[in-house]
């Protein structure tokens, strides 16, 4: 799994670090967590994005990209586009309130 | 070329307390903040005091005590868009399930973590948005110092 960042924790009485462990990040909130052995907390894989996500929490696949535009364009935070048979990118998800689905369609 | 800045922030520790909120005050930002490192210290005297920390996003700055205009780390740099506050006396409002790193340390222990090239926690250009870094919960209520560095 790829390597995404380091954490180092030190100590005044220690002449070297206590420990050093590799994070890895969810390809859904772009949040780090900590992996390697004595780490058994259950996290994630999304087979669609192909990385790890963090937990039950990022389940939903919204790529940190398409959230971060969402935020920034004011829409709904899990919207995500839906691709038709015919290629075109239609304005609605599951996660979007069926109401509006339905005033969409 | 994105510029490279750092800024920093201390608390006291305890329930919800906010030791650093970085955010963007710009009406129409044109620019994302990638946060690539973090690290936390205490400089009380050393003592076996456990706190949990996270670093989460925020989309309100609340009331700060301190504002600290991030450092260009290159002195002939130009200002960036990005600002920063600590010594909050209404917390910033965070965003619901949004933690980006969560990590309890002893406070006799200084934390570092490092971003890897092009995994670093990417914030919103959004007004007012950013990622604070908050106590959690703490068994003690010694003062913690943080610095962050992010691109911008």
């Amino acid at each position: 799994m790829k390597d995404c960042g380091h954490i180092t924790i030190s100590d005044p009485g220690s002449d070297k670090p206590l420990e050093v462990v590799k994070t890895v990040q969810c390809v859904h909130c772009g949040g780090h967590f900590p992996f390697g052995p004595g780490y058994t907390k259950h996290r994630g894989w999304c087979y669609r994005c192909n990385g790890a996500i963090c937990g039950a929490k990022c389940l939903d696949c919204v790529p940190i990209e398409q959230w971060l535009e969402n935020v920034e364009k004011g829409r709904p935070e899990w919207f995500t586009p839906v691709s038709s048979y015919c290629g075109l990118a239609l304005p609605w998800s599951k996660h979007v309130e069926h109401s509006s689905r339905d005033s969409t369609e | 070329m994105a510029e490279r800045f750092t800024t920093w922030g201390e608390a006291a520790v305890g329930t919800s307390k906010t030791v650093l909120n970085i955010f963007n005050p710009v009406a129409t930002p044109l620019t994302r903040a990638r946060v690539y490192d973090i690290s936390i210290g205490c400089s009380a005297s050393p003592a076996d005091q456990a706190t949990k920390f996270r670093f989460a996003r925020t989309s309100a700055v609340g009331t700060e005590g301190t504002g600290l205009v991030p450092e260009n780390v290159d002195p002939a740099g130009p200002a960036g868009e990005y600002d920063s506050g600590y010594g909050h006396s209404a917390e910033p409002t965070f965003v619901a399930s949004s933690e980006l790193l969560v990590v309890s340390i002893n406070q006799r222990a200084t934390f570092r973590w490092v971003a890897a090239p092009e995994s670093e926690f990417i914030l919103t250009a959004t007004q007012n948005n950013g990622a604070a870094l908050q106590s959690v919960s703490s068994t003690g209520t010694a003062i913690h110092q943080s610095t962050v560095l992010f691109s911008a």
